[in-house]
C-alpha cells in the first residue's frame, strides 16, 4: 500500500462558472464525502494532480488529504476528465476508516513473455485493473500475474489468481485476464474475401417491412 | 464494408452534431489508438480504407478494434431528377463522428510501428485526428 500526501483547500463557491474559472487558473474543483461526515468541497491544485494523482497507483493508494491543516485518510473514486484534451475536471475523494475494509481498483500487472507468443501469438491483455476488497493497510500496489508459460490459446482467469492475504477479488472469476491468441490472417486473404462481398453489397433487411409482410 | 444487417427504418433525417463524444472517448482495448478531433460523417468506405491502410502498415501481429460503426443511412436523388417526388435511395452508410470519438485502436505491437500505421490511417479520414495513449 502507498500513502500519498495531497494539499487540498476548502471550497465555497458553486457552480460551472466559478469552477470553470478555477480550472483556469490552476485549480481542479474536488469533493470529499464519507460515511457518518458531512460532505464539503474542496480545490487541488493542477500541480499536486499530475504529480500524484494522474499516476496509475494513486488508484490503490490512501491519500492523506490535507484540508487546510485538517488531516483526511481518502481514496481516489473518480476523476473526471475533458472528453478529448484529457484535462482533469473534477476530482471524487472518498473518506475511509483504516479498521474498515474498502473497494478499491488494482492495476494488473503481466510478468514474462509468454511461449505463445516466441510461437507467432499475440498476448490479449483483456483485464488491467480488477476491483479488490481489503483492509486500507493491506490494499496491494498491483496484482501479478505469471503469463510465461501461457501457450497460443489459453487464457488466465480471475479464478486462477492467488490474491494477497487480506485481499479479495471482487471481480467474476471466470473473467479472462489475459490470453494468446494465434496471429490473425494475412491481409491478401481478407482483401479477396472484402472484393467478393463489394460485389454484392445489398441492402439491409428492413424489420417492420418484414413483419408486415408475415401478417399478410 | 461496414454496414447493418438489420435496419427498423430505411431511412434518416440528416440530424445535428452539437458537442463532444461522451462516450467512446477513451483508450479501452489497444495500446494506442487514433482520435478525432473534428465532426463530421465517416462513412464505410472510409473505415474500410483506414482499416486497409493499418493492416498492410502493420504487416504481421498486433491487434485491431474499430470502435465505430456506420448506423446511418444516407440518402442521394439520382442526377438530373427534378426536386419532389419523394426523399432519394439510400445510397450509402455513415457513423456520426464528434470530437473526442476514438475510430481504431491497436495492440500488441510496438509504438513506433503502431504511431505509423495510425499516421497512414488518419491520412484516409475526413476531418483532424491525433494519436493518443491510455490516460492511465
Amino acid at each position: 500500500m502507498k500513502k500519498l500526501e495531497v494539499l487540498a483547500t476548502r471550497r465555497e463557491d458553486r457552480g460551472k462558472e466559478k469552477a470553470k474559472k478555477a480550472r483556469k487558473s490552476g485549480m481542479i474543483p474536488a469533493v470529499l464525502y464519507g460515511k457518518d461526515m458531512k460532505n464539503f468541497l474542496l480545490y487541488v491544485s493542477s500541480k499536486e494532480f499530475t504529480g500524484k494523482l494522474h499516476k496509475r497507483e494513486a488508484k490503490s493508494s490512501i491519500i492523506s488529504l490535507n484540508v487546510d491543516g485538517e488531516k483526511y485518510n481518502a481514496i481516489l473514486k473518480e476523476i473526471q476528465y475533458h472528453p478529448f484534451t484529457y484535462a482533469p475536471l473534477h476530482i471524487d475523494f472518498h473518506l475511509i476508516r483504516m479498521g474498515q475494509p474498502v473497494e478499491v481498483t488494482v492495476s494488473v500487472n503481466l510478468i514474462g513473455e509468454p511461449v505463445g507468443v516466441k510461437r507467432g501469438g499475440i498476448l490479449e491483455f483483456e483485464t488491467r485493473e480488477l476491483d479488490v476488497k481489503a483492509l486500507p493497510a493491506k490494499i496491494p500496489e498491483s496484482i501479478d500475474v505469471d503469463v510465461s508459460e501461457l501457450e497460443i490459446g489459453y487464457f488466465v482467469k480471475v479464478k486462477d489468481i492467488t490474491p494477497p492475504k487480506g485481499v479479495e477479488i471482487l471481480e467474476a472469476p471466470e473473467t479472462v485476464i489475459a490470453l494468446v491468441a494465434g496471429a490473425e490472417k494475412e491481409e491478401v486473404a481478407a482483401t479477396e474475401e472484402e472484393e467478393e462481398k463489394e460485389g454484392e453489397e445489398k441492402e439491409p433487411e428492413v424489420i417492420s417491412r418484414k413483419k408486415e409482410g408475415e401478417k399478410e | 464494408m461496414l454496414m447493418p444487417r438489420k435496419v427498423k427504418y430505411r431511412k434518416q433525417q440528416r440530424g445535428r452534431m452539437k458537442g463532444n463524444a461522451t462516450r467512446g472517448n477513451t483508450v479501452a482495448f489497444g495500446d494506442f489508438a487514433l482520435q478525432a478531433l473534428n465532426r463530421g460523417w465517416l462513412t464505410s468506405r472510409q473505415i474500410e480504407a483506414g482499416r486497409i491502410a493499418i493492416t498492410r502498415a502493420v504487416k504481421k501481429g498486433g491487434k485491431l478494434w474499430i470502435r465505430v460503426f456506420p448506423w446511418k443511412p444516407v440518402t442521394k436523388k439520382p442526377v438530373e431528377t427534378r426536386m419532389g417526388k419523394g426523399k432519394g435511395n439510400p445510397e450509402f452508410w455513415v457513423d456520426v463522428i464528434k470530437p473526442g470519438k476514438i475510430i481504431y485502436e491497436l495492440g500488441g505491437i510496438p509504438e513506433d510501428l503502431a504511431r505509423n500505421a495510425l499516421e497512414l490511417a488518419s491520412r484516409k479520414l475526413p476531418f483532424k485526428t491525433r494519436i493518443v495513449t491510455r490516460i492511465l
